[in-house]
């Protein structure tokens, strides 16, 4: 007790429910923190006396864990209530504890009165009384999750609080006992028992049935998808490349997380779960709506039928544009032998794409059919069948970019170590490093012969590489549009955006505080204390986005740099197809 | 005041001079130029014959290219030419070792081998040869070829211990140099003998040369003057102007360059 009093004690804060200025004189309970000389006060004993204290005590004492317990801390004092006061408050109350205080409110601010065992500088002027939205508080996910987050260890918190989590804290403790104790007949002006967190409850109650028998199916699935055959490599990367599957795994391992979360947890992470389910109803609300717009006439068979004539025309341009390569491209010195054998190459492979074209004309119609149908599941599964369809139609270029890709590549490592070689040198392994060699004569005769070989070719492979990868890139950007677009329908903060709009108070995330001055100028050379509102704010929609997006962006897999670089290096691009999303389950 | 005690080169015992005191005797310890070779004349010209052989040997290859381009040399003459001097030199190595009772760790099957991957690739890739660098202007090719030539001359190994020394950087240069003048040739057995001849003008000689003058007498000056003097036959029959350029330049190298090198020497003490 000596160790505190002799602390810094020097500014007494009193946090005060606002809701308390309209009450009438009763006794305040709350929780004090020594530690930090603060008092939150959490609600009010609507007695004019306190000769039913046995009554009180036993109440405030049915909590009994190691942690805060919540006691009565002082006396509150209407004084411009219309109510007929009682006498004993007026005059000289007096409580039988070691310290409490008096805060009356004569005007329009309360004022204090300090009783009993304070530090003992401690006068009126050194106490803050700050006056805080109870019930906003109690609603915000924040704020409350940040005081669930508090480690009590043998009634104190291990690391300081700030005093707006010490608040929420307070309330939490309180909220506990106030639960646990409904049967006690004590007239308590609660502020916050009333509100409850309705809005989070969305598992609770009728839904449990539902719950029961998906998650069920859940295991099921998570069972089948943990055999052997589906663990297989090659299975898995079946699976995992085409953008459907691994949307459709991506959606299945959030409602998982979202079921099979515990249902007393964190409020922040229902808030997120919250987010996962809205995100995913807006995303089933936009799919129906797409449907209905391509369902609408015969909107799929004039698609398809755009469609096929695009994929002729590209067919067209591309035969034309080897046609152009096979002659002297922008007057560059190409081989004219590699050039032919080339060009003869691809152009048969386009012969052979035409044919897959063929086949593919009049099932077209009927895939675009389904894939609006499929908006029943959601938009994000749409695009990403609409992304899938784009890599079936675009094959050829995807073929050609990795046959030019594949020989650049090749021919790239072949010179940079036949280049060493020209120069005597080699690549060390061991050292990671280039040292100096010696070779035979034969060595470096075969060596020249095919570096200079491949160097005298590499125009031409490069002039290939370059074009089929303009056109790869082409093709990527129209997907990566596609998946950048899932990626924002999945990442936007759904819930969080409605409550920002209908209910800020719930995702407050910051306060700000207020001098309260008394309208009534306070006479001069009388002590008066400080009254401080504190204000709520809601956290702003930047915040709620970056929050979200910020988690999204750490997940790319490539820098520009490093595409870039694997891009002259003639390595295989594939930007958005992480190795790790592959079909992963209930993990 | 006359000193008696002799002035020591020390500063730990008063001397009654000061600090900054530099005595006649303080530079007497001072050694210049202990490791200074002296280097006579006659000797100089005969190793300046190392530089001379490579400049020869570089000309004589760039000779027989014009030949074969100008149609005055068949290409079967060349191979067969460049094939008896392979022989030649193959024995005269092997008389020189056996003098020595020196073994290489060389069998006959591993010359053998060397011999077929140089004629095998040599002949196998001499078609992709001929049409690798058709599209690119023979200007261009002949800038590079100097280009590889001159690099050839300037990493030579002639003997010196020096860090822009490099043997097979050389001699990658002058196979690239000579894959540039194949691709310039008409037919295949014209590119296949254009290589072989530069391997052995490249590769096989300097090594050649190299143990002849560590091992047989006076084989040094002989090999400058027959080098010498075939290369500037050969390259007056093309053009007399770079004949006598040549034999300048050769004069030049053997001559003036040793009587340089004496004069400067004594600007070394």
């Amino acid at each position: 007790m000596t160790s505190h009093q002799e602390m810094k004690a020097d500014v007494l804060k009193i946090f005060l429910p606002v809701q308390c200025l309209h009450e009438r004189s009763g006794l305040l309970v709350g929780l004090e923190h020594r530690k930090q000389t603060t008092v939150c006060v959490t609600a009010l004993v609507k007695t004019s006396t306190y000769k039913d204290k046995g009554s009180i005590d036993k109440w405030l004492s049915c909590k009994t864990s190691a942690e805060h317990r919540i006691t009565v801390v002082g006396v509150w004092e209407n004084v411009i209530s219309k109510q007929k006061t009682n006498g004993y408050m007026l005059h000289k109350p007096q409580l039988p504890l070691e310290r409490w205080f008096c805060l009356r409110k004569t005007r329009d601010i309360p004022q204090c009165v300090l009783h009993g065992a304070w530090p003992t500088a401690m006068t009126t002027e050194d106490v803050v009384i700050i006056l805080y939205d109870a019930r906003m508080l109690f609603e915000s996910y924040y704020l409350m999750g940040r005081a669930m987050d508090v480690q009590v260890q043998s009634g104190v918190a291990i690391k300081p609080l700030t005093d707006i989590t010490l608040v929420a804290y307070s309330l939490l403790i309180y909220n506990k006992l106030a639960k646990s104790t409904c049967h006690f007949d004590i007239p308590v002006a609660d502020f916050v028992h009333k509100y409850k967190w309705h809005r989070s409850r969305f598992l609770d109650g009728a839904h449990s049935q539902l719950i029961h028998v998906l998650l069920w199916m859940i295991s099921v699935i998570s069972w089948v998808s943990s055999s052997r055959l589906l663990q297989n490599r090659v299975v898995q990367v079946l699976t995992g490349t085409p953008a459907v599957t691994s949307q459709i795994a991506t959606t299945f391992t959030d409602i998982t997380k979202v079921l099979q979360s515990p249902r007393q947890s964190h409020p922040i992470q229902r808030l997120k779960c919250a987010d996962v389910l809205w995100g995913h109803f807006l995303d089933v609300c936009l799919g129906l709506l797409l449907m209905l717009l391509l369902l609408h006439g015969d909107t799929t068979d004039r698609l398809s039928a755009a469609m096929m004539t695009w994929a002729d025309n590209v067919v067209f341009e591309l035969q034309r544009l080897l046609h152009w390569m096979m002659g002297v491209p922008a007057g560059l010195k190409l081989n004219t032998q590699l050039d032919q054998f080339l060009c003869k190459f691809f152009l048969y492979h386009i012969y052979l794409w035409t044919g897959y074209l063929h086949l593919l004309r009049p099932v077209m119609s009927r895939t675009l059919w389904y894939i609006s149908v499929s908006g029943c599941l959601g938009l994000s599964l749409q695009l990403c069948l609409m992304q899938d369809l784009l890599s079936m139609m675009t094959l050829h270029i995807y073929c050609f970019y990795v046959y030019a890709a594949r020989l650049y590549h090749l021919q790239m490592l072949a010179l940079s170590s036949l280049w060493r070689l020209f120069r005597g040198k080699k690549w060390n392994v061991l050292r990671k490093r280039v040292d100096s060699a010696s070779y035979d004569v034969d060595q470096l005769f075969l060596g020249t012969l095919l570096f200079t070989i491949l160097l005298f070719l590499l125009p031409t492979t490069a002039l290939y590489y370059a074009v089929f990868v303009v056109l790869r890139l082409v093709v990527l950007a129209l997907q990566g549009t596609l998946c950048k677009l899932v990626t924002v329908i999945h990442s936007l903060p759904v819930y969080r955006l409605g409550l920002q709009l209908l209910c800020p108070a719930a995702i407050t995330d910051t306060v700000k505080m207020e001098v309260l001055r008394s309208s009534q100028e306070v006479e001069r050379g009388t002590p008066h204390c400080l009254c401080i509102s504190m204000k709520f704010v809601p956290a702003s929609l930047t915040s709620l986005f970056n929050e979200k997006w910020n988690g999204v962006d750490s997940a790319a897999t490539y820098t520009w740099s490093s595409f870039c670089s694997s891009l002259l290096r003639g390595q295989l691009v594939y930007p958005w197809i992480k190795p790790e999303r592959r079909w992963q389950t209930s993990s | 005041m006359e000193r008696k005690i002799k002035w020591k080169k020390i500063l730990y015992e008063d001397q009654g001079v000061p600090d900054n005191f530099v005595d006649d005797t303080f530079l007497e310890e001072l050694k210049k130029n202990l490791n200074t070779r002296t280097y006579h004349f006659w000797p100089v010209v005969v190793e300046s014959g190392v530089v001379t052989q490579q400049v020869s040997s570089i000309c004589l290859f760039v000779v027989m290219f014009r030949y074969m381009q100008l149609d005055w040399l068949s290409p079967q003459w060349l191979f067969a030419g460049t094939l008896s001097l392979a022989v030649t030199g193959y024995i005269l190595n092997e008389l020189v070792d056996r003098q020595n009772n020196k073994t290489t760790g060389r069998t006959r099957w591993d010359d053998v081998k060397t011999v077929f991957i140089f004629v095998a690739f040599g002949y196998g890739l001499s078609p992709v040869f001929m049409t690798l660098t058709d599209t690119i202007s023979t200007d261009t090719i002949y800038a590079m070829t100097a280009f590889m030539l001159l690099s050839n001359l300037l990493f030579h190994d002639y003997g010196a211990d020096a860090a822009l020394v490099s043997q097979s950087l050389s001699l990658n240069a002058a196979m690239f140099a000579s894959v540039c003048l194949a691709s310039r040739l008409t037919t295949t057995v014209h590119a296949f003998a254009t290589i072989t001849f530069a391997v052995e003008m490249f590769a096989l000689w300097p090594m050649l040369r190299r143990k002849l003058k560590k091992n047989v007498v006076h084989s040094q000056a002989a090999m400058t003057a027959v080098l010498g003097v075939s290369a500037a036959v050969a390259i007056y029959t093309l053009s007399g102007v770079s004949a006598l350029l040549f034999v300048i330049v050769h004069l030049f190298i053997t001559f003036v360059c040793p009587a340089w090198l004496i004069k400067l020497q004594d600007y070394k003490e």
